[in-house]
């Protein structure tokens, strides 16, 4: 793999219901190998579970129409972890879906290496050949290399792994909050409402080129809005393992709090050396996966961190029940974000081509798709909603970007994520959990 | 279909990868794993260009291919005077410097790279927009029959034969009056805008430049490609891209399970494969300079060769009447044609030589003599300019050659012969003598070695007849020297399956084959039996007849006392003494120090 | 930029640098004695941080026998890879054998790590070897594991400089490095001599490998790496230098990186590297060759008795 390639991790935000230890590691005892090869069951969910608790309505569902359904993924490489999480959701809507009903969907795996833009490119170029009208995408589009074969061959894609960092891209959408921008103006409120002490903040983040700019743009503007003031500023690479020389120039800063923005194993690393250098002052993250707390260990007890996170331990909406239970049944694992992601996004795909049959159009055109989703651009979702109401999840024509989507501030808690926090999209709506 | 037309698409543009770095790595010698790198400098240049300024295809594609020749022009001078181990470090740290920058500046997007903002538009060629995998396939072929005809004009020219003697012993290369560093320079830069022209195609193809389309590993597919290919043979090139290249949509079609699987057992046996096909077939799929009516040629010549490898030098043509090496001494010119003063070298604390005098006589033949550790191979070496000298002077025909590169001095007429020979063994006899010969011309397009013909890029591609001329004419000359030393049955067969003997002379025609003023010649006698002896000192005297001048060094006191006109002592660096060898013999003194006892 | 910055950013170049001696030193002497590109050195870096750590968790081996065990399986791995595949592939190749075995080394790792992702998954593993605590020192914080580290890398290096300089084996080995013919004509056996070499380099590479997989995570690509800075340091030190010459150019290495953080900023530092790398290759043949020679024609030789 070269460096660039193995040094972008999982441009996934990630968030992982986590290690209670019946789940957290297949014992590769009874299998030749250690991957998913569970059979695409629908994890004991029935038809008529789904039709009632989406509120479906039997009209239009596309029942034995079989539809290829493109989903491109970091199947190998240092992200192969992500990509098989992501498939597990994928196909457990899949099979739930035939079972309400709905079309056969064929999952067309394309393996994009771990963001390498060739695989990327070349994936975008076959699906397109073959005729696909929708995909899956992760990674926002694998770095970007997919915008132009989705462009030329007019696929739909959504992407619940990296969402969009890059806004309006034609046929492109990304289906999660932006990080870290989202994410640290829920942040820099909490610090502010729960410690008048925290003055000064720094903020470590992944190098992303040209977008660099835009973040710290972002970051002073919210700093100025919470009233709080910027320490320093510190750029990492993605896929760092040593952040020595970070970590000392923090030192040097002093700052009262810091938000780490870097995704995928990094933050486990970070926070290993942070706490081993003798660091203790606040540290919120953009990223929790069950990875990066395994490698930092004891490290990460007072980590906390804020995203669009999935949050297992207290599923919010009946839809995010069904999920839950189903998930846990079919692969003997807790879901995190990426299986509820893909999961969700594979029904909103089918809820797309409900629309499209409705009114007598082809499934098979991308144009035809991407119009029923901007005609409107509201999808049920297993995040927020309450008791009785499921979830939903809006995105902007414009920017293709979430405009509804609930976050939280969260305590590691030793491995069972507790949330302490939640607000919305650009920090609205913030209120502390008691 | 067009996802074959795709799959077609990635074979021709690795293919020109892969055909350029085999000129690099197979015909010169030099590793290189930094190739992928310089299609980033191509291609990040076409993207930019493209880009923020909406320069059009052509002339991104002309700007990419040479900014990256650029680039491998620079990186060849420190990269002269390493040798291969450090080569392939080098170009390490310039893979890794390219990506790094790539990676991290900014304005070329970071990790993210550039995205196209337009396709591939072939105006004012027909074609038009390129959108589509199969409308690409005609204008790659066409750029791939491109690189391949010229890597092919290059390599398999007067030009590449001079590639291939620097692979094979560079210093024998030089010594023989190729202009190394030239040849090395321009061998990185043509190679390298091929690369720099493929990642400008990469770009546009895949409509996004970024670092790990370019990354160390896409460097090492290449040259697995090449070396799987077979090193020295272009078509083998172009097949190890589609054998590579062609594994994982096989293993694709072939490995139906579930997919979070499927592209890891791929990796595996792609990784197996590489693994179990290099031993399988270590030369490579196609072998250097085969070709299918090279092969019937062999074939048929096979049974000549074998019978004339054991001949020793029959029919050898009469020494008064070869026709070569006609008689050149002027009357108006000085005697002394090379004159050396004060001569001195040390090494650390050892003095190789202290104030040496010599002079040579115009065509007269001189010894160098004197006891083991005196000195006597340094002083040839500092003559020649494979060594540089300290202090002192060193002037031929009375131009002063002290501190010239041994190339130019051999191409002033003074050149030497190896101890231990120092042939071009994977080389023919007759590629060998062809070497030493140079249609020398003062034109200022005649360069890097001052010649007419294919060693000349002008001659090689803009005037073919001319190069294919003078390839003839200078073959018919081998072909006579080759006569002259007896070996003319031997010509096309490899000179590392000749005997020592044989090599001997073989080397001793490529010498002649220079036509040099000035022949320095390095223990001509050792390691061979009387016969081939008296063959060698013939043709000694039979060159000094004509004109040549000659200074051996010898041990042995019998060739000295049949050859040499005038005889020096050398002794601990410094000339002792000088004189007839009945002279010097009959010092004790010398004597003593030469043979131990008076 | 303070100097307690400084001498922090310094101690973390002395403990990256630690590290690089050790892969460099390994590598060196497979390369400097076989001349074989042994780019598979990725995998048995990977291999043994694997077989420790899975001894460790699911074997619940103690840290002691659990490492020992995945040094034993480095170096069976290395001499496996050298005697069925370097081998014979050198015997048919030639001339070409430098090339033929680094395109074999290659197909051997990505092999290999995708077969360790397969068999084992690419959820981060960990490897404990002991109790890690942050220790203070005049404003430098680093840890014991660090000190554990630094202390094997440079005792692990030492043993190997030891082991060339005084035993017969390390005689042969040094025999064959500077002259494999000659070494032939005398009687001692090539074939033997790799083997051992590559015992030994894959050991030291195993040692890197556990103690980076204890240092951060064990997962399938921890060794790409980690093996172009093997090559670095292998070539800068010279790949007929003594051990302790080559450690010494790993640590270079090291600080290099580390420090170049007080100019620029941390994403910068291997372009740093890479650059003083291209830049001493530029130099090179002019001064530093014979610096060196300088250098270690002043160092007393324990061969010969000094």
């Amino acid at each position: 793999m070269s460096a660039a390639a193995e040094s972008l991790v999982a441009i996934v935000a990630c968030a992982a219901g986590l290690a209670a230890p019946r789940c957290a590691r297949r014992s590769p005892s009874n299998l030749a190998f250690a991957q998913d090869t569970a059979p695409s069951g629908a994890g004991g969910v029935t038809g008529d579970q789904i039709t009632k608790v989406l509120g479906l309505d039997g009209k239009n569902l596309g029942t034995g129409m079989h539809f290829k359904l493109g989903i491109v993924l970091a199947l190998t490489g240092p992200g192969s972890y992500y990509g098989r999480i992501q498939g597990n959701g994928a196909k457990l809507a899949v099979a739930q879906i035939k079972a309400a009903g709905g079309p056969d969907i064929e999952l067309v795996f394309k393996d994009h290496k771990s963001a390498d833009a060739q695989a990327g490119a070349r994936a975008a170029r076959e699906l397109g050949i073959d005729g696909v009208s929708a995909v899956l995408t992760s990674y926002v589009g694998d770095i970007g290399a997919m915008f132009p074969g989705l462009a030329q061959y007019k696929m739909l894609a959504l992407d619940g792994g990296g969402g969009t960092s890059d806004f309006g891209k034609p046929f492109f959408w990304g289906m999660r909050a932006i990080e870290p921008d989202d994410d640290f103006t829920g942040a820099l409120k909490y610090w502010k409402a729960t410690d008048p002490k925290i003055k000064r903040v720094s903020l470590v983040y992944i190098d992303q080129g040209p977008a660099n700019e835009i973040v710290i743009g972002n970051f002073n503007k919210a700093l100025a809005d919470t009233g709080l003031q910027l320490a320093s500023s510190e750029v990492t690479t993605i896929g760092a393992t040593d952040y020595s020389a970070t970590i000392a120039r923090l030192k040097s800063a002093n700052p009262d709090a810091v938000f780490l923005f870097n995704i995928g194993v990094d933050p486990g690393y970070f926070m290993k050396q942070f706490v081993n250098a003798g660091l203790t002052m606040s540290v919120i993250g953009a990223e929790y996966i069950s990875d990066a707390a395994k490698v930092a260990g004891p490290a990460y007890d007072n980590y906390m961190f804020a995203t669009d996170w999935f949050n297992a331990a207290n599923p919010t909406n009946p839809w995010s029940k069904l999920f839950l239970d189903s998930y846990v049944k079919e692969f003997s694992l807790e879901p995190e974000i990426n299986a509820a992601n893909y999961y969700e996004d594979t029904f909103a795909m089918w809820d797309i081509i409900r629309r499209v049959l409705a009114k007598g159009g082809n499934v098979k055109s991308g144009e035809e798709l991407q119009n029923a989703l901007i005609a409107n651009p509201k999808f049920q979702s297993v995040y927020g909603g309450t008791a009785s109401e499921v979830g939903t999840i809006e995105l902007n024509t414009t920017t293709h970007s979430v405009t509804k989507r609930p976050l939280g501030i969260y305590m590691s808690n030793g491995g069972k994520p507790k949330q302490v926090a939640s607000f919305g999209i650009g920090g609205t709506d913030f209120a502390l959990i008691k | 279909m067009d996802y074959w037309w795709d799959i077609l698409n990635l074979v021709l543009i690795f293919s020109i990868f892969a055909i350029s770095l085999n000129l690099l790595v197979g015909y010169s010698g030099q590793v290189s794993v930094a190739h992928a790198a310089f299609g980033a400098i191509g291609g990040y240049i076409a993207a930019y260009l493209s880009t923020k300024t909406g320069l059009d295809f052509w002339p991104a594609l002309a700007a990419g291919a040479f900014g990256a020749g650029l680039a491998g022009v620079l990186m060849s001078l420190p990269a002269l005077r390493l040798s291969p181990e450090y080569l392939v470090l080098l170009t390490i740290a310039v893979s890794s410097i390219v990506l790094a920058i790539v990676g991290a500046v900014g304005e070329l997007g970071g990790a993210y790279g550039m995205i196209a903002t337009r396709a591939a538009d072939l105006t004012p060629l027909p074609g038009g927009e390129l959108l589509f995998p199969r409308q690409w396939v005609v204008p790659l072929l066409a750029f791939t029959a491109l690189t391949y005809l010229i890597c092919r004009r290059m390599g398999e020219s007067a030009w590449g034969r001079v590639l291939r003697a620097i692979r094979d012993d560079e210093i024998a290369a030089r010594a023989l009056g190729c202009n190394v560093v030239a040849f090395k320079v321009v061998v990185f830069g043509v190679t390298s805008a091929f690369a720099g022209l493929a990642g400008v195609l990469l770009f546009y193809y895949n409509q996004i430049a970024s670092p790990s389309v370019y990354g160390l590993d896409v460097s090492l597919k290449i040259f697995a490609m090449t070396i799987f290919g077979g090193l020295g043979n272009f078509l083998g090139s172009i097949l190890g891209a589609a054998v590579l290249q062609l594994m994982q949509p096989m293993l694709e079609k072939i490995i139906q399970i579930d997919p979070g699987q499927a592209f890891l057992i791929q990796l595996v046996i792609y990784g197996l494969g590489l693994v179990v096909l290099v031993r399988v077939r270590p030369q490579g799929l196609l072998p250097e300079g085969f070709s299918l009516r090279g092969a019937i040629r062999s074939f048929k010549s096979n049974a000549a060769t074998e019978s004339a490898s054991h001949a020793i030098a029959v029919a050898a043509m009469p020494l008064q009447d070869a026709r070569c090496g006609a008689p050149a001494a002027l009357p108006q010119q000085s005697p002394v044609i090379l004159e050396v003063r004060g001569l001195s070298k040390r090494f650390g604390g050892i003095a190789a030589c202290r104030g040496l005098d010599l002079d040579l006589q115009r065509g007269k033949i001189a010894a160098l003599v004197g006891p083991n550790g005196a000195g006597k191979t340094t002083v040839f070496n500092l003559l020649t300019g494979a060594l540089r000298a300290d202090a002192g002077t060193i002037r031929l025909q009375g131009k002063e050659v002290r501190g010239l590169p041994p190339d130019v001095i051999a191409r002033n007429g003074m050149v030497r012969s190896f101890q231990n020979v120092r042939l071009f063994g994977r080389m023919t006899a007759v590629e060998n003598v062809m070497l030493g010969i140079r249609q020398l011309s003062g034109d200022w397009w005649c360069w890097p070695n001052g010649t007419r013909g294919g060693e000349n890029l002008a001659d090689l591609f803009l005037l073919p007849g001319v190069a294919t001329r003078v390839e003839r004419e200078t073959r018919e000359q081998a072909m006579e020297w080759l006569r002259l030393v007896g070996l003319a049955g031997v010509a096309d067969t490899r000179a590392g399956t000749l005997s020592f003997g044989q090599q001997k002379l073989v080397s001793f025609a490529r010498l002649l084959g220079t036509d040099a003023d000035v022949l320095l010649l390095d223990e001509p006698a050792s390691g061979i039996d009387s016969k081939w002896v008296d063959n060698i000192l013939g043709l000694v005297a039979f060159m000094r007849d004509r004109g040549k001048t000659i200074c051996i060094v010898e041990h042995s006191i019998h060739v000295v006392e049949r050859l040499a006109d005038t005889v020096f002592f050398m002794e601990l660096g410094r000339i002792t003494a000088r004189g007839t060898i009945g002279e010097l013999t009959s010092n004790p003194r010398l004597t003593e120090v030469y043979f131990g006892t008076v | 930029m303070s100097l307690e910055q400084v001498e922090q950013l310094a101690a973390a170049g002395i403990i990256n640098g630690s590290f690089y001696a050790l892969l460099g030193a390994g590598f060196g002497v497979i390369l400097g004695v076989t001349g074989r590109f042994h780019y598979a050195f990725a995998l048995t870096f990977t291999f043994a941080a694997y077989v420790t750590s899975v001894l460790e968790t699911d074997g619940h081996l103690p840290f002691p026998l659990s490492g020992l065990a995945g040094l034993i399986a480095a170096a069976a791995l290395g001499v496996a890879i050298e005697r069925w595949i370097y081998r014979p592939l050198a015997h048919a190749s030639g001339a070409l054998s430098l090339l033929t075995i680094f395109i074999s080394s290659l197909g051997l790792t990505i092999a290999g790590v995708n077969l360790i992702t397969l068999v084992w998954t690419a959820f981060s593993r960990s490897i404990t070897l002991i109790d890690v605590r942050p220790l203070h020192i005049e404003g430098v914080t680093f840890t014991t594991l660090d000190v554990l580290i630094v202390a094997t890398c440079w005792l692990l290096i030492a043993a190997l400089n030891a082991t060339l300089s005084f035993t017969d084996l390390g005689r042969s080995i040094r025999a064959a490095r500077g002259n494999p013919y000659l070494a032939r004509i005398m009687g001692l056996e090539p074939d033997a001599i790799y083997l051992a070499v590559f015992a030994i380099g894959s050991l030291l590479c195993g040692a890197a490998g556990i103690l980076d997989g204890a240092r951060y995570a064990v997962q399938p690509n921890m060794g790409i790496r980690p093996v172009v800075f093997a090559f670095v340091v292998a070539f800068l030190g010279g790949t007929q230098s003594r051990p302790l010459v080559v450690g010494l150019a790993g640590l270079l290495i090291g600080l290099i990186e580390s420090l170049s953080g007080l100019f620029v900023s941390p994403q910068w530092s291997s372009l740093v590297v890479f650059s003083v790398l291209f830049i001493y290759l530029v130099l090179r043949p002019l001064d530093l060759r014979a610096f060196r020679i300088q250098i270690l024609s002043a160092m007393p030789d324990p061969a010969r008795g000094e």
